[in-house]
């Protein structure tokens, strides 16, 4: 096999590139060797050609001074990099780069956890902090903090923020929680935002705005920097904490539980990024489709009544949490339960009814910020699978919610797979989250999942409905759905692109944003 | 305007005495906030000094026995629930063991050396195929 090179790159100027990389970092993290180390930097769940978006070496440094020694090599070679913090960005394309022949920088080894202050509530941490990392800190120090985490524990807390992830407690809107950043520009520049660049600001990390234009949303989803610490408000603990479920027999009840969701959200009734959680996803957490259907296609309704009725779950399984003091919470759940009690067949449960299952269980740790894998066993589904993520975003309205939830279902089924989804509920919008489970052996239906991703995001898009995240494979494809007054974003992206990114050097095509040396050029 | 230009002052002299930007950000930031600095990485760099630490931090959220645990329910399909458990496996290869490491296998991602040290990775195996016991 061939060793994947960056575009327009010789052997022997990436072998020279090679040699200064190792250099300067040392050559104990710099990774060429396909077999040995490289392999783990390609996206393990890749639907297409794993070659696409291969990278030609990775790179670790240390601290931001190796990252400047990192620029200025990829400058005069005019190699991209494409950065990684925890490299777990699973469903969206793991530590893989979008073009082949990218070096990943991995940020890994940047995982200090600079300061916990328990009086202001916040944290300053590195890239290469996980959610586990920081959770077992805050339990080491016996902190009264709580950390909000998506659902992989090994994600990173700064890059799952980077790509505006989600999680699950009232801090679940991760991206409103940071509170100045500290970013390297493509010429090495290193800058810090809000406060934190008055020197001396004793607000840095308490007032996230700063004077004139606030550019921290700038560097998410983005490749204008390298951002290498950050700021990240924390919830204080609660004097109380209660999960809670609430089923719905009917597929149809999303409308109706959608729209008293969304007074209940807004009023701050239900703090948290509570969810919505369908039958098969719910039921994948614990059972695999083998148990119940060998079929293919779909599974058809008979065996989605049978899965509800012997896992006592409903069409719809909605998760929220009470916290606080006993007699908010007391006087909360009064107003939940009278309002979701307009629903037919509905059914509440609390942890001492079913705290000892996998999924209740899960969604408790989740809520209350301690990590965890467990989500991923729905991967168990199908043998040997994946998945991607099909994520458009939806107002908290029911007759939205609904439209979304049968476009995706029957395109998936059409398509030969099983909706599994959720939403994931803020205070004005719903993360929609879609995951085929596919077999990473079959080819063919890895062929059918790309074609059908593609048409679904035409067909969100037709409807108004835009992705906030997507696969690397699908990057260009969403970005161009985004294109009202002649790609009028786009084109301010690009042009911020090349005057802070001017050679190119900063992950390419990061979200449909190319540099203008690849602009030209169809990338696969 | 006096203060600002002892403020510039004080910023010409980090940016001379410092050989780089980063330890003038840190040296400013220090100086302002009085950051308890914390050293976790000599944390993490002590719990992973044994496979068990190792184990335990990457491994077990998947691989631990019982309920709730992906990897776990992976082998009980593929293997059965005899073979489910990594750490009551009789049959666990060294070489296969860091393969999977470094490459995933099935719904298992792979595991980066920035992740798993080389070092790391040896103890953790050792910890893996002596069924956990030599750290009891």
């Amino acid at each position: 096999m061939n060793k994947t090179l960056p575009d327009g790159i010789s052997a022997a100027e990436f072998n020279a590139a090679v040699n200064e990389l190792k250099t300067a970092i040392g050559e104990r993290w710099v990774f060429t060797d396909d077999v040995t180390h490289l392999r783990a930097y390609y996206d393990h769940q890749a639907i297409r050609d794993p070659a696409l978006t291969a990278p030609s070496a990775a790179v670790a440094p240390e601290n931001i001074v190796g990252i400047q020694k990192i620029l200025a090599i990829a400058r005069k070679y005019l190699i991209p990099l494409w950065t990684v913090s925890t490299g777990k960005n699973l469903a969206y394309g793991t530590a893989a780069p979008r073009m082949a022949g990218c070096i990943v920088l991995d940020l890994k080894r940047m995982n200090r956890i600079i300061e916990v202050n328990e009086k202001h509530a916040y944290a300053v941490l590195e890239p290469g902090v996980s959610y586990f990392d920081l959770y077992k800190h805050l339990q080491k120090t016996g902190s009264k903090l709580w950390i909000d985490c998506a659902a992989p524990g090994w994600g990173g807390v700064l890059g799952n923020l980077m790509d505006r992830g989600v999680g699950y407690t009232p801090y679940g809107e991760h991206f409103t929680t940071a509170c100045g950043m500290q970013i390297v520009l493509a010429d090495g520049t290193v800058m810090d935002t809000g406060m934190g660049n008055q020197l001396g600001s004793t607000t840095s990390d308490t007032y996230k705005y700063g004077r004139g234009p606030w550019v921290d949303g700038m560097f998410t989803m983005a490749n204008y920097g390298i951002v290498t610490r950050l700021s990240i408000q924390l919830m204080p603990e609660p004097p109380g904490y209660r999960p809670y479920m609430v089923t719905f027999p009917k597929e149809e009840d999303i409308e109706q539980l959608t729209e008293l969701l969304r007074p209940l959200k807004i009023n701050m009734v239900i703090p948290n990024a509570a969810v919505t959680v369908e039958l098969l996803l719910e039921a994948a957490i614990q059972v695999t489709r083998a148990q119940y259907y060998s079929g293919n296609g779909a599974v058809p309704d008979s065996v989605r009544k049978k899965i509800m009725a012997d896992l006592d779950i409903g069409a719809w399984n909605f998760y929220g949490a009470l916290y606080g003091p006993e007699p908010i919470m007391d006087n909360n759940w009064k107003l939940i339960e009278e309002s979701f009690s307009q629903i037919k067949g509905v059914r509440f449960f609390f942890e001492q009814e079913r705290g000892e299952e996998i999924a209740f269980g899960y969604r408790a740790k989740l809520m209350r910020g301690i990590p965890n894998m467990t989500e991923f066993s729905f991967l168990n589904w199908v043998p040997n699978g994946a998945h991607t993520g099909f994520s458009p975003m939806a107002p908290v309205d029911g007759k939205t919610a609904l439209e979304q939830y049968q476009l995706a279902r029957q395109r998936l089924n059409d398509f030969g797979f099983d909706y599994l989804g959720e939403f994931i509920v803020g205070w004005r919008d719903m993360h929609h989250i879609v995951v085929p489970v596919f077999n990473r052996d079959n080819e063919e239906e890895k062929r059918r999942l790309y074609e059908m991703m593609n048409v679904l995001i035409d067909e969100a898009a037709e409807r108004g409905y835009g992705e906030y995240r997507t696969h690397l494979d699908f990057m260009d494809r969403v970005a161009g759905t985004f294109n009202w007054n002649d790609n009028a974003l786009m084109r301010l992206n690009q042009r911020f692109k090349d005057v802070l990114d001017p050679q190119g050097i900063l992950a390419p095509g990061k979200s449909g944003i190319w540099p203008a040396r690849m602009r030209e050029k169809s990338q696969p | 305007m006096k203060y600002r230009g002892i403020a510039t002052c004080l910023i010409c002299f980090f940016m001379c005495a410092c050989s780089d930007q980063e330890q003038t950000a840190t040296a400013a930031r220090a100086q302002a906030e009085s950051i308890t600095a914390l050293n976790p990485q000599q944390d993490i760099a002590f719990d992973l000094d044994e496979g068990k630490q190792v184990f335990e931090y990457w491994c077990m959220p998947c691989h631990g026995a019982g309920p709730g645990h992906a990897g776990t329910s992976a082998l009980a399909v593929r293997l059965g629930d005899d073979q489910s458990v990594l750490l009551q496996r009789q049959n666990m290869n060294v070489e296969t063991i860091k393969f999977v490491v470094r490459n995933g296998f099935q719904m298992m991602p792979s595991i980066r050396v920035t992740e798993i040290s080389d070092a790391e990775l040896d103890a953790l195996v050792a910890y893996i195929v002596s069924n956990g016991s030599s750290n009891d």
